[in-house]
């Protein structure tokens, strides 16, 4: 494939929502302001308006944090784990990944707010805070990935801005934007240093601390002592669904731009053909977790566990849980076993599967738990022992995943999809010098 | 005639004319309180009648909060009324009118008090009374076979023993008093119990309080002796209230966990600092 520099800005600067893409956002926004009603509503009068009750105190809004906070683990595996490796074919995904990561984790902290009964209150988690609680550790690490994940955003777009401030085909407006977020990019000597060394750190740093937020996700279940919770095995059972989930992401979205946007010459049949081989791979590691997390409790089936086993295999929540396991993670690994099931319309729809098998399987984790605790509650109606979302909660949880994809759509809108500078660089187009003279 | 116009007489007609007038004229829009009293000494502390009211509401029966009651002594030798004060109920309907040392002598003379409502807004007019005659009870830990015992003797007013009451024995504690073997003892004929404290209890510094009781007579109210005694194994405070612990407020959390999570937050922010002011270096950097 042999382009010229201007074609490949052409082609990969930002463009106008296409009427689709308009009535796309339109959407989102409905589902956004219904979501916000409901939620004004919870605001005025309490989580009463919620299925949560003295058992199920951790409900669709918690189990949809927990899908947050695995989503935005994409960014580490992508950028940072990839970059790391020297692998350079995965450069036209890395920016998807990364605006999937910052949606994800700004979404995950914004439900953690909406799952409080007193939202204004929660400066009281800074002030009185205390570190000797995971919930603390929780909003420390949160807000760390979210500054980490900015950053690596920010950083590799930085040259990008630089090319755009002049190339793109915007409003002057928005162009003098490119232009103050470029930062006076020119593509000096000492800018490139700088600019590889903080990327090669934000590289590096993301990776403990995108661990570290998923193992303290897990901490929050695994130190409140309860059936199916209590296992050490759970920070690296997270972590291993966290990137399945992750990448599915990825795959979805990035078949879905490359259709929008008519990216097959830079996101081709082999990136879908990788991405195929790392998701099935993820998929079996995070199989073997599963395997372990419920072999070993149903052979020694302790009387409480039992019960909460028996619910998840046969009973109450049997079809989620073999839908999500069966549906989102073994018919995954088979079909992408097949080439033909690492192209891209069948890797698309084995992604959205594992997407919505791994948002499903969060909620399994969080729900059948509480309904079983190890001390039963007493002298609550009988209706509190089970937990079925109402439509307000289901309203604000749709809005919330309508909004990380409206924060996504934004920012493809305005932000190159693919890496301009890197691309050119990698396909010989540009050499570092050519930046200045165009 | 001059007999039948005695003060007496002439206060038991009033009394029937009253009971009459209340029952002729009910007043409009009250309730009735039914009140109970049950008069109480304890030994070498107080005594007190424990006045207790309620009264049957539109929802059914219900405490007679904030009720105030008259107290009188009546002197049955001058069929007169004493009048010693007033007392008011509290939220769950229950008052306590402490009965002043000097009015209760040692004698086996009856004392009788009337406690009366009157003129209240909510309540009819109405009264109750309680009668009993003076007993004391003294209680002591002596060592028989080398084992710790409770001792006690019941005396009337006149200091004569008072054979075939029950009494009760027991270990105060927080929230009420843990039974001493059994359910009763009864007093022989010198008036006395001996009861074996078989097993060794825990108390503040040893120190255990011991109480004997006899509860509710007909004759003479409830009586209480207690006996405080260092015979308790000492209690070590085990409380962690100043320690560094896991569930500790803010200001006491444990030393590690301040140490180690903060040098873990350091080490991820000043680079994320020193990379945010990179940005910086870049936007500056002109070669």
């Amino acid at each position: 494939m042999n382009i010229t520099f201007d074609q490949l800005v052409d082609d990969l600067a930002p463009k106008k929502f296409s009427w689709k893409g308009k009535l796309w956002v339109v959407f989102l926004v409905i589902v956004i302001l219904i979501g916000l009603y409901a939620y004004i509503q919870q605001l005025r009068q309490g989580l009463i308006i919620t299925g949560m009750r003295d058992y199920a105190l951790w409900g669709v809004y918690i189990s949809n944090f927990v899908f947050f906070v695995a989503i935005s683990l994409v960014g580490s595996l992508i950028t940072a784990i990839l970059r790391l490796s020297g692998v350079h074919w995965s450069t036209p995904l890395t920016r998807i990944a990364e605006i999937i990561a910052v949606a994800a984790i700004i979404m995950a902290g914004l439900t953690i707010i909406i799952d409080m009964g007193r939202p204004d209150r929660m400066l009281n988690l800074f002030i009185h805070g205390r570190l000797q609680s995971p919930i603390i550790w929780d909003v420390i690490v949160i807000t760390t990935y979210l500054a980490i994940s900015i950053l690596l955003l920010y950083y590799p777009l930085l040259p990008d801005f630089g090319i755009l401030k002049t190339h793109a085909q915007e409003s002057p407006r928005i162009r003098k934007w490119y232009s103050t977020l470029s930062l006076n990019w020119s593509g000096t000597n000492d800018q490139r240093r700088i600019y590889s060394r903080s990327i090669q750190a934000l590289s590096v740093l993301i990776i403990p601390v995108a661990f570290a937020i998923h193992t303290v996700t897990a901490w929050l279940f695994e130190t409140t002592y309860r059936p199916g919770w209590d296992s050490t095995n759970f920070g690296p059972y997270f972590i291993a669904g966290a990137f399945v989930a992750g990448a599915g992401a990825v795959v979805a979205v990035m078949f879905v731009l490359r259709k929008t946007y008519g990216l097959e010459n830079y996101i081709t049949d082999e990136h879908f053909n990788k991405m195929g081989k790392i998701l099935v791979l993820l998929c079996l590691v995070y199989l073997y977790f599963n395997i372990n997390e419920y072999l070993m409790p149903t052979y020694k089936s302790t009387e409480e566990e039992a019960v909460h086993l028996r619910s998840l295999f046969t009973g109450q929540y049997a079809s989620l849980f073999w839908t999500a396991i069966i549906g989102g993670l073994v018919l995954p690994v088979i079909v992408l076993l097949f080439p033909q099931g690492r192209r891209p319309l069948p890797l698309f729809i084995v992604s959205l599967a594992v997407v919505i098998g791994a948002w499903w399987k969060r909620y399994i984790i969080v729900i059948p738990t509480l309904s079983h605790p190890f001390l039963p509650i007493q002298g609550v109606p009988e209706s509190w022992r089970h937990y079925s979302p109402t439509w307000m909660e289901w309203s604000i949880t749709l809005a919330t995943l309508a909004a990380a994809l409206l924060i996504i759509t934004i920012l493809v809108r305005f932000l190159p999809i693919i890496p301009i500078q890197e691309t050119a660089e990698e396909k010989g187009i540009i050499r570092v010098t050519q930046i200045n003279e165009s | 005639m001059k007999v039948f116009l005695n003060y007496h007489n002439v206060f038991i007609i009033f009394l029937i004319f009253l009971g009459i007038s209340i029952r002729a004229y009910p007043q409009a829009g009250k309730y009735k309180a039914r009140v109970s009293l049950m008069y109480t000494h304890i030994m070498d502390k107080e005594s007190y009648i424990a006045i207790s009211a309620k009264y049957k509401g539109e929802n059914g029966f219900a405490q007679a909060a904030d009720l105030e009651f008259s107290v009188y002594q009546m002197d049955e030798s001058t069929d007169s009324l004493t009048y010693l004060g007033k007392v008011k109920t509290n939220s769950d309907g229950k008052a306590k009118f402490n009965v002043p040392a000097d009015l209760l002598k040692n004698s086996n003379d009856a004392f009788n008090f009337i406690v009366r409502i009157e003129n209240d807004k909510r309540f009819e007019d109405g009264e109750a009374s309680v009668s009993f005659s003076y007993a004391s009870l003294s209680a002591e830990i002596t060592k028989i076979d080398s084992v710790n015992t409770i001792s006690a003797i019941l005396t009337d007013g006149a200091g004569n023993p008072v054979q075939g009451e029950l009494l009760k024995v027991g270990l105060k504690r927080l929230y009420g008093s843990l039974q001493i073997g059994e359910d009763s003892y009864e007093t022989d004929a010198d008036g006395a119990i001996l009861v074996p404290i078989e097993k060794p209890m825990p108390g503040v510094d040893g120190n255990l309080t011991y109480e004997v009781v006899l509860s509710e007579s007909d004759t003479y109210g409830t009586i209480k002796a207690e006996v405080n005694t260092p015979i308790g194994i000492p209690i070590v405070d085990q409380s962690t209230f100043d320690e560094r612990t896991m569930w500790s407020p803010p200001t006491k959390t444990p030393l590690y966990l301040l140490i180690f999570p903060n040098l873990i937050i350091l080490s991820v922010w000043i680079p994320l600092l020193i990379l945010t002011i990179n940005l910086y270096r870049i936007s500056k950097s002109k070669t």
